[in-house]
């Protein structure tokens, strides 16, 4: 899953280098969305800070 | 002057996230250190990062290519911190060696902020290098990249390249480890 996601700014960068600018940042777009969720998804243990 | 400038200067960012990344494979090799998730994720960030600086490379100097960066760099500063934070009670351990006295997730946080101070200060200072044209960069297009643009883009795409194949030797097709020790592909 996470190889996945490299693999997804790989494309982008491959789209960039084929001149599809707008491909590129709508598959950068899809990266980010889906890195954020899987942010979420591991960082379910809590914060051992007391203030 | 000041737009070849600019893209020297893009370019030279491009080599500089390239190698960050190709630092941390080189570490996670020689001192068989295998990144966790979060780890990842800010080498994910980086990547990202990379996306940005490709499409300065490629398309010129555009305010979207800098938001790009910008959301990419705030995305590592995410990630980063959480593992900061993770560690940063005293004797709640850490996660990997020091690398002059910081982990690793602790220089990503420095160099997310870095790189968001950067394009801060490269859109103060190159104004007009970093606006789109009136042609909407369609001479920067057709112009393309420089020597050292073509080899920051391949370093780029490279080294992201790489990262996806050490990282899928890691984990495969399945949810990476909390504490990774070894390789799925070679168990």
């Amino acid at each position: 899953m996470m190889a996945l996601l490299f693999l997804i700014f790989a494309a982008a960068m491959v789209l960039v280098w084929l001149r599809r600018r707008r491909t590129a940042m709508l598959v950068w777009l899809v990266g980010i969305a889906v890195s954020v969720v899987w942010y979420f998804h591991h960082a379910t243990d809590a914060l051992n800070l007391s203030f | 002057m000041q737009n070849s400038f600019a893209r020297f200067l893009n370019d030279l960012a491009g080599l500089g996230i390239a190698g960050i990344l190709a630092f941390a494979f080189a570490w996670q090799l020689l001192l068989d250190e295998l990144p966790c998730p979060l780890c990842l994720l800010q080498r994910l960030a980086f990547a990202a990062i990379g996306v940005g600086i490709c499409l300065n490379i490629a398309f010129g100097l555009r305010p979207s290519h800098f938001g790009v960066i910008l959301l990419s760099a705030l995305f590592g500063v995410l990630a980063s911190s959480r593992q900061v934070m993770l560690h940063i009670v005293p004797g709640s351990g850490a996660y990997g060696s020091p690398l002059w006295g910081m982990h690793f997730y602790t220089w990503a946080l420095i160099a997310f902020l870095a790189v968001i101070l950067a394009v801060g200060a490269f859109l103060f200072l190159f104004d007009r290098a970093a606006s789109t044209p009136p042609d909407g960069g369609a001479a920067a297009t057709a112009a393309g990249p420089s020597t050292l643009g073509k080899i920051s883009l391949f370093a780029l795409i490279g080294m992201t390249a790489v990262t996806v194949l050490a990282t899928f030797a890691e984990c495969g097709p399945t949810e990476c480890p909390d504490n990774p020790v070894s390789y799925w592909l070679f168990d």
